[in-house]
Formats: C-alpha cells, structure tokens, sequence
C-alpha cells in the first residue's frame, strides 16, 4: 500500500498526471497520477491517506523544492495540476466521507486592473493546497468583493493588482472592510507585482508574500 | 541554429589586413633567433639574412603553410569529461589567464603576494565551476623562483581536472614539464591524444622571435602540444597606433610563427590568438579593456574564424580594473564583443588588474557571466516548435503559458538562463534574505565549493613520479 502512495507522490513531484505525461522521458506509457489514484481507489486505500500520504505528501516536497530553488514556478504548476487530476477523482468519495476542504478562499483582482497570471498562480496554488477558491476575476468592485464576503463568508480574502495607478484600490477595499466591520471575520491578503511587506502593512493587511508560493504558507499561517 | 555573429569589418577589410600581413612578412620579414629555425625556413623557400637573423616569408611559403594547419585544437583534461574541443561555429570555451603574481585573499579581501596554498584554491574553485573550462598559472611567491612554474604545474595536475595552459620559463623547464604530463598520461602516445597542457610561448613585438620560446615551440610541436602564440602589440608602442594596422601586424607576427611551426612540425595544433593591448598614452602600461580592446577582440575573432577558418582564442576577460564595479562592465562588454564575433576560447576569467592578480571572487562572478554569454552565443533557435503556433493557439486569448508542456518542457532544456550569484528577486525578497550583495553572494559560493567540491586524487604510483621529478628538477635548477 505504502509502495502505492509512495509511487502517486512521486508523479506528483514529477508533474505526470497521466501515463501520457511528456515530462520524465524514460516513464512515458507507465501510469501517473490518474492511473495511480484509480489503483488506490480500487484497492480501497482510504480517501485520507491518498491524499495525505499520497498527493499532498507529494505537492509538499514541490513546495520545498520550489523554496530550495530547485525548481521554476512551471514545474509547480505541472504538479498542482496533476495532483488536481487526482483530487477530481477522489471528488464523489470527498463528498461522500463528508471531508470537503473547510478553508474558503476569495481571490480577485481590483478594480481598474485586469491583469491575473499572478492572481491565477495564487489561486492554483491555494487549490492544490485543498483550499476552495472563489475567483472573482479581474477589476473586480469593492461592492462585489463585500457582497461575496458576506454571502460566501471566506476565511481569507486575496486581493491582487499589477499596476502601480489601481494598488490605491486595495486600501480602498480594506477600509470599505473596516467599515462594513467584518475586519475581524476574515483575514485579508494582498499581493502583485508592485505591493511590498511595507505598503501591505501599511494599508491594514494581514499578510502578504512575494510569490504563490509563499502566499499558499502565508496563508496557512493566518488561520492557524 | 543561426549563430548571433557580430561582422565589424567587411570581407575587404579582411582581405586587406591579411594582404598586409604578407607584405610585412615578405618585405620587413621577422628576427628569428634561433639559428636551427632559420635553416629549416630557409630550405621551405624564405629569404634568410643569417647575419641580421631576419627571415622574409614568400607569400606562398605563408599561405600553404597556414592552409594546412589543424582547424581544431583539443584542450583535454585529465578525464575526457572535461575536454574542450574548440572549433569554428561551435560553442565557446573560457580559460583562467596564466602569469598574475598576487591574490585577492577570499576571507579577509587583502590584495596581496600569491601563495602556493592559493593556487591549489583557485585549482579547486576552476574544477568544480562549469563555464571554466581550462586554467593558467598564478606566479607564487614562496616557492623556489627558478622552478615557481614547475611547482605550479605539479599543483595543477594534481588538485584539478581540466586543461593546464602553461608556459615553462625555459626550455629545460618545459622538458621536465613534459615529463609531468607523460607521468599522467602515461605514454607519448596518450600525450599526443589527448594533450592535457597546451603551452604558451611568445612573440615580442614588433616582429621578434626570442631563441628559448623558439625552443619551446618546437619541442611542444615534437610532442603534439598543442602552443599559444602570445603576441601583444601595444597599441601606439609596440604597433601602428591605428587599430588596422596593429591588427595587419598581429596577424603577420601570428602567421610568421605559424608558418615556423608548421615547417618543423606539420599538424602542430596552434590556435589563432593574438592579444593587442593599448598603451595608456598618460603612463605607458598596456591596458586590456578599453573600448578599443573590445572592438580588436571582436575583430580579431571575426578574422580568425571568417578569413582562415581557425578557432580563435581571445582576451575577452581581461580587465584593467582592480574593483567589482570595473571589472565587470569591462568583461562583459569585452567577453561579449569576442563571444559575437566568434571568439572560441574567452580568456581571462578570474582575473583583475590587468593580469597583475587573481581573484576568487571574481572568478565566481565570471563564470555566472560566462553562463549568460554562453546563453547568448546559442541564439535564437526557429523552427515549427519554438514558433509555438500549436501553444499559443492552445492557450489562446487571455490564457497563460505558465503550466503549460511546451513551457516546462523547454525551460528545462535551457531557453531561458538562471543565474546562480546574480539576484534577481525584488528588494523585499532580496531584503529577507539578507540584502546580499554580488561579491557577498560569490564569496559564500566560493566558500562553500571548498567546503563541499572534492578533486579525485591522481593513482599513488603517479604522485610518487611527479613528487621526484619536482625533487630532481629543484636539484638541477635552483641555485
């Protein structure tokens, strides 16, 4: 069993999500993620240490890796995405085991900026990391981002922006919060290309970090 | 692959400089002193004045000569694992430079008289950093002086693994040098294979061939060594102060030698190089990286591989700097003009002050910007798949390219370069980790190679061999 688990880190390591998977030359047509998980389900593995034992044991290594800079953030990518090919599998099981991901994500860009390869990387990130995303999408209103923290109530709020004219805009959201007084209900993460540690603690955010990555252990530790 | 050449002279240019070359050679002619030279150059067709030791080269004397030189030169190392064979059109290869006397001690940054120990750090820092490829000598002070290059050359074969360029003081110097390499090699044979020195004599300009390097030339030609013909005409002392005609001088003065080796010992592997430095006009030294350094290193690398087809070594990465902020623009801007000229062997990695000392640091820095030149030098590659059609479709409108197959696949097969001591992380990330600098940052790599890089050592019976050869060359040598 544990050969199992063991083989379904590694491909996840490796960014094999299937026994097609273009990546490590010499295994091609041997199973990947997709295989292996099937295997493990049918071997009646339970769903906990598949993914325990198995993906996120996997998708842990990568994060150090990527810490080490061992590897790029398209190699991080590849692993994220096998290891939700596995997740969509073990889905009808999640369900009926009743172990839905509890940590609840909104992720936007704000308004006046529609940009999001980094949003996007955070968001990929965070779901591989078994949180339940909310994307919001680009320029999105401080009406909405409020409309949705009441509706959905999130653990955590992530905010991004690229441009240096629309990171007024997150000051705006954070004391549109404030005032709402739901501050105290969620923790509110910003991030992009032009925000620093400075500027994050300056407009009232709880956390900030420099890469998705780092914003996936950002946060964990905010709900800690 | 289209090669990213850098053309500063036209194909006229070219066919002027070397014209030029012939009519020195044929009309001025050079001092050749060395009696046994003259004869054989003499029986090959050149006018020779015994008297005056001037020999006058007949252009087809040159030109046969050159035409039938090796166009490949091996640089191997003890292991072919480090081997470099430098060719036209192929990648390029760096070497250390050969001679400086002091060293920039790596823990405290002293400037100061090189030691022995020194040189087996440098050797153990050149073995583990890839974009280094061969090393030169470092000129140490608490060693016999009449054996220093013995000393250092048994350092060399011992504490690394690359190629060893290495010029004997004299003649009986060099012989109980090729004895080392033999000891290594294990027989002549071996040695011509796979040369794993390749030596360095010298031309002294203008148009002067001293009688010990003609030696050494010869004796290295006998063994198959492949020679590095030193010339540096200093530009407006040693040369016509125009650049054209100090590389027409260069040229002749290598052709000359060339023409020499290829008389006494047809296939001697020489590769083209020539150095010209520029007189600095305020105090008289030879400088190593002007801007009119730049322009000959290119220039002399486009003559080299474009006119005659030879791999061409260069002086890309001297620099006349002593601090960081100097010696790095002036070896990339130079390192870069010889790389897209054509250049094949980039020389002068770890060096500063115009070849007066070697730095450890320096050396770290330079193979990272030896990595990026290497990058640079393999261009832009089109073809169906780096054209990405099939990708872009893919991902289409508003997409991202980052998880893609086709981006991880030729990440890692080196489209886009990651430096190692260079930071290119923004201030706040660069903040946590420790507001390093690029010299903070090549120390600690420095450092932790000799913590970490281990050289195998060479077999017992070897060590024993080269341990008395020094012994019996000490005896013999050292007054």
């Amino acid at each position: 069993m544990s050969d199992l688990l063991e083989a379904i880190a590694e491909n996840v390591i490796q960014g094999r999500g299937d026994k097609n998977s273009p990546f490590v030359k010499e295994k091609e047509g041997e199973p990947g993620v997709k295989e292996l998980t099937h295997q493990a389900i049918k071997e009646g593995i339970s769903v906990e240490d598949i993914i325990n034992k198995g993906l996120l044991a996997g998708m842990d290594v990568v994060g150090k890796k990527f810490k080490n800079d061992e590897i790029f953030i398209p190699e991080v990518l590849i692993s994220a995405e096998a290891l939700g090919i596995g997740m969509k599998l073990l889905k009808p099981l999640i369900v009926e085991s009743g172990l839905t991901p509890t940590n609840k994500v909104v992720i936007g860009t704000v308004k006046g900026d529609l940009h999001d390869i980094g949003k996007n990387l955070v968001s990929m990130m965070l779901q591989g990391s078994q949180f339940d995303v909310l994307d919001l999408g680009v320029d999105v209103s401080t009406e909405k981002f409020i409309k949705t923290i009441k509706q959905k109530k999130p653990q955590i709020l992530a905010l991004s922006c690229l441009l240096t004219s629309s990171m007024h805009e997150l000051k705006t959201v954070i004391d549109a919060i404030k005032k709402e007084g739901l501050q105290n209900k969620i923790k509110i993460m910003v991030g992009g290309a032009p925000v620093t540690k400075e500027y994050a603690n300056q407009i009232g955010a709880d956390g900030f970090a420099e890469d998705a990555v780092l914003a996936v252990e950002k946060a964990k530790e905010l709900l800690k | 692959m289209t090669k990213p050449y850098l053309r500063l002279l036209s194909e006229d240019d070219l066919k002027k400089i070397h014209e030029t070359s012939l009519r020195i050679l044929e009309n001025t002619g050079m001092l050749i002193d060395h009696k046994e030279a003259r004869n054989m150059l003499q029986e090959a067709g050149a006018k020779v004045d015994h008297k005056n030791k001037i020999v006058k080269f007949p252009p087809t004397l040159v030109e046969e000569s050159v035409n039938n030189m090796e166009r490949t030169i091996l640089h191997a190392g003890r292991e072919p694992e480090y081997d470099v064979e430098l060719k036209v059109g192929e990648d390029f290869a760096s070497r250390t430079a050969g001679g400086a006397t002091s060293y920039i001690d790596l823990k405290t940054g002293n400037y100061r008289r090189a030691r022995i120990t020194d040189l087996e750090e440098f050797a153990t820092l050149v073995d583990a950093l890839s974009n280094v490829n061969a090393i030169g000598t470092l000129h140490c002070g608490d060693i016999p002086e009449q054996t220093a290059d013995i000393h250092c050359m048994h350092t060399l074969l011992e504490k690394q693994r690359k190629n060893i360029v290495h010029n004997a003081f004299t003649i009986k110097n060099l012989e109980y040098m090729i004895e080392m390499m033999l000891a290594v090699r294990g027989s002549r044979e071996k040695l011509k294979q796979r040369p794993l020195v390749h030596t360095i004599i010298a031309v002294l300009s203008p148009l002067y061939m001293p009688e010990d390097d003609i030696d050494q030339l010869l004796l290295a030609g006998k063994y198959g060594i492949p020679t590095g013909i030193v010339i540096m005409p200093s530009v407006g002392s040693a040369s016509p102060i125009t650049l054209a005609g100090t590389l027409a001088q260069g040229n002749a003065e290598l052709l000359g030698a060339m023409t020499l080796a290829q008389v006494a010992n047809p296939g001697h592997p020489i590769p083209y190089f020539y150095e010209p430095t520029v007189t600095d006009m305020r105090s008289g030294d030879s400088l190593m990286g002007t801007p009119e350094s730049a322009m000959l290193c290119a220039a002399i690398a486009q003559l080299g591989t474009e006119f005659y087809g030879f791999p061409c070594n260069g002086i890309g990465f001297l620099t006349d700097g002593v601090i960081c902020e100097q010696t790095l623009f002036q070896k990339a801007c130079n390192g870069l003009m010889q790389c897209l000229g054509g250049g094949s062997l980039i020389i002068g990695a770890g060096v500063i002050d115009s070849v007066l000392a070697i730095s450890p640091i320096q050396l770290v820095i330079d193979d990272e910007i030896l990595g990026m030149l290497h990058r640079i030098s393999r261009g832009i590659e089109v073809n169906d798949d780096t054209l990405g059609l099939a990708i872009l479709d893919k991902v289409g409108p508003r997409g991202s390219f980052l998880a893609q197959a086709h981006t991880v696949l030729h990440l890692r097969a080196g489209e886009l370069y990651n430096p190692q001591v260079f930071n290119w992380e923004k201030r706040d990330k660069w903040i946590s980790k420790g507001s390093k600098g690029l010299e903070q940052r090549a120390k600690e790599k420095a450092l932790d190679i000799l913590s970490t890089h281990k050289v195998e050592p060479l077999p017992d019976d070897v060590r024993k061999e080269l341990k008395s050869i020094v012994k019996k060359a000490d005896e013999e040598l050292v007054s």
